[in-house]
């Protein structure tokens, strides 16, 4: 689960890599794009199952401490609930109203 | 619903300018959303939150060859950079209130037991307004609902996404991260249900007058949005988390179809002589036309005149937030140097005799340095000239740091961290700004859009990554300054904290704008402008 949290941090940040450095012309930033988005979508899927699978918990994760001084402390820190779980939802309804992704998962 | 989106864009921006640059930023957008959503403390919801910001303010500029797109993305981002008051508090007072237990997940533990609450009532009241504020600021609520139709100039499926799905509910999602703290009395309860009335008596009169379907959209979004904040207030949790989702879906729809919609409205108008029309459905048949038909003639008009002119809400907002602070700033530029410096020194020399005195103490050595930030943020935020702009933000805050070495000297490390962010993109931006292509036009032109994003898309681009390290945007070490420079300054006077956190926002609103007009507009006018020089 804390992998997966991790994961949905870092997929857009990947797709803005992929797209700046390999994004030549429009099919590549396209296609490009549909994988990104379908993986993040996966991702978040996953997640929520897991989250769902373990009771419907509200779930915290601290990743790191970004930096500490003195009393001052700020963590990075990641926490799913009902709540975030309802965004993600609306993160998630793409996915599976784009038929487009079914053939191509279970090819 | 990004999927949808991308498949979407694939088509609708075919051979657009702006391809990879659109894909980019809404990658961005859901960076910042993840972030917001899986955020455990209220610092880190500020971090999303800020990329959401600069992306929404990105997209709205999106067709920056046209001025109008421009100027909305400068009014999004002003309200968006206002508003952000209330959450930059919001986080430094949950550091000071709830020390280590600021985060979500401990929030609801600490105000379990209702016979002693983790903060005094004044406190909590201050953080609900704060809360409050970004709430209505981020999901477009009374007073801030002008903006949202004005941000629907960028692409639609940018739109769809930001202002019709996501991006408009985020407000809501901070007041039920947050609930605990305004739900622990009555009159905050009231505040909120009061704030989401308005907004839907307002909205809804103002749907009606709209001219385009997606400032209809929009407005139909707001009024949803009206309706939560109210379910909020009454304490219906989950009613709101099923509306949340519903309007997301319809309004994301809806805008995503409007395009055709419009496309399908212009065919039947063109075919107006041919049985091709719209059937009214039958139960409209029953309805009268309007309710407003039923309404004496005098307040029909007074109605409509209020519904065009969407409750004057943005010249309300104006008249009371912006032009108080235009008007100081802009009277101080018009000073001469030698006046100004002398009202610079009348206003730092008593402060060292207080303590010379022994009527205050020496952290009272501060508030000139506070004086100097102040006046240089208003100063920011009512000047033309670029390198004025960008010097007087960057003095602004280098007097912040310094006004809290001052207050406390052992944070020196922390208030470095601050400068290692801004220090840099201050010297960056300098440097670019002095090699702006024709310089000697700027002075006689400065509202003039100068397209460096079309001249030296690369100079732009360093451009804009130095804005956002001098306005603390989360990709510097300034951004966890500005919370740690609020954060040391309250332990000694915290209004200090205050006037910090205003300077940095209109910090920010002044150097957005100074970014938008050198690398935003066309080429052209940038040769009219060379040409009437020569002329």
């Amino acid at each position: 689960m804390n992998a997966l949290l991790i994961s949905c941090q870092l997929l857009p940040l990947v797709g803005i890599l992929l797209i700046t450095l390999f994004g030549s012309d429009e099919h590549k930033i396209a296609r490009l794009s549909f994988w990104v988005t379908h993986a993040m979508g996966l991702a978040i899927a996953c997640l929520l199952g897991i989250w769902a699978w373990q009771g419907f918990p509200a779930y915290e994760f601290e990743w790191f401490t970004l930096y500490e001084h003195g009393n001052y402390r700020l963590p990075v820190l990641f926490y799913l609930d009902k709540i975030g779980a309802t965004l993600f939802i609306c993160d998630l309804g793409g996915v599976f109203r784009d038929s487009a992704l079914l053939p191509t998962l279970f090819a | 619903m990004f999927s949808v989106i991308v498949r979407y864009c694939r088509h609708y921006l075919h051979r657009e300018y702006g391809y990879k640059r659109f894909f980019i930023t809404i990658f961005g957008f859901a960076l910042g959303l993840n972030i917001v959503v899986l955020s455990g403390s209220i610092d880190m919801l500020f971090a999303g939150w800020e990329i959401i910001g600069v992306s929404s303010f990105l997209l709205i500029a999106f067709y920056r060859h046209r001025v109008q797109p421009v100027r909305n993305a400068l009014r999004a981002y002003t309200v968006y950079r206002f508003c952000d008051i209330g959450l930059l508090l919001g986080a430094w007072m949950s550091h000071l209130l709830f020390h280590e237990s600021d985060h979500f997940s401990q929030l609801a533990v600490l105000f379990k037991d209702n016979s002693t609450s983790p903060a005094s009532l004044a406190a909590l009241w201050l953080m609900s307004v704060l809360i409050f504020t970004a709430a209505c600021g981020k999901s477009a609520q009374f007073p801030f609902c002008f903006w949202l139709p004005r941000a629907m100039e960028g692409p639609t499926p940018s739109s769809a996404i930001f202002y019709g799905a996501l991006s408009v509910h985020l407000g809501v999602f901070l007041l039920l991260r947050t609930t605990p703290i305004w739900s622990y009395h009555l009159v905050t309860q009231a505040s909120l249900f009061s704030i989401g009335l308005l907004t839907v008596v307002i909205a809804s009169m103002a749907e009606k007058t709209q001219s385009n379907i997606k400032g209809q959209v929009a407005y139909a979004s707001i009024t949803q949005v009206g309706l939560m904040f109210m379910e909020l207030a009454l304490g219906l949790e989950n009613l709101v988390l099923l509306h949340f989702l519903g309007n997301a879906f319809l309004r994301c729809y809806q805008l995503l179809v409007s395009p055709s919609i419009v496309a399908h409205m212009l065919r039947i108008e063109g075919a107006i002589d041919t049985d091709n029309s719209l059937a009214l459905p039958a139960m409209r048949k029953r309805l009268p036309v309007s309710i407003r038909d039923t309404l004496p003639g005098v307040l029909q008009n007074t109605l409509y005149v209020f519904a065009l002119q969407e409750g004057n809400l943005e010249l309300i907002v104006r008249a009371v937030f912006w032009s108080p602070l235009k008007r100081f700033g802009a009277g101080f530029n018009a000073l001469t140097t030698r006046y100004r410096l002398s009202l610079v020194m009348l206003l730092i020399l008593p402060w060292p005799l207080l303590v010379q005195l022994g009527w205050a103490s020496s952290a009272i050595y501060a508030i000139p340095a506070v004086v100097i930030m102040v006046l240089a943020s208003l100063s920011a935020f009512s000047q033309k000239q670029f390198l004025w702009t960008w010097h007087a933000v960057a003095l602004s805050s280098l007097s912040a740091a310094f006004a809290v070495w001052l207050l406390q000297p052992g944070v020196l490390v922390d208030v470095l961290l601050f400068l290692s962010g801004i220090v840099p993109s201050w010297l960056i931006g300098y440097w670019l700004l002095l090699r702006l292509p024709n310089p000697e036009n700027y002075r006689d032109a400065p509202f003039a859009y100068r397209a460096l994003a079309e001249i030296r898309p690369v100079r732009a681009f360093g451009l804009l990554v130095s804005f956002l390290g001098l306005a603390g945007f989360p990709i510097t070490p300034a951004f966890i300054g500005e919370d740690l420079l609020l954060y040391h300054a309250s332990h000694q006077f915290a209004w200090i904290a205050g006037l910090i956190a205003v300077s940095f926002v209109l910090n920010g609103i002044a150097i957005a704008r100074v970014y938008l007009r050198v690398c935003m507009g066309k080429p052209l006018e940038i040769s009219g402008i060379r040409s009437q020089a020569i002329g």
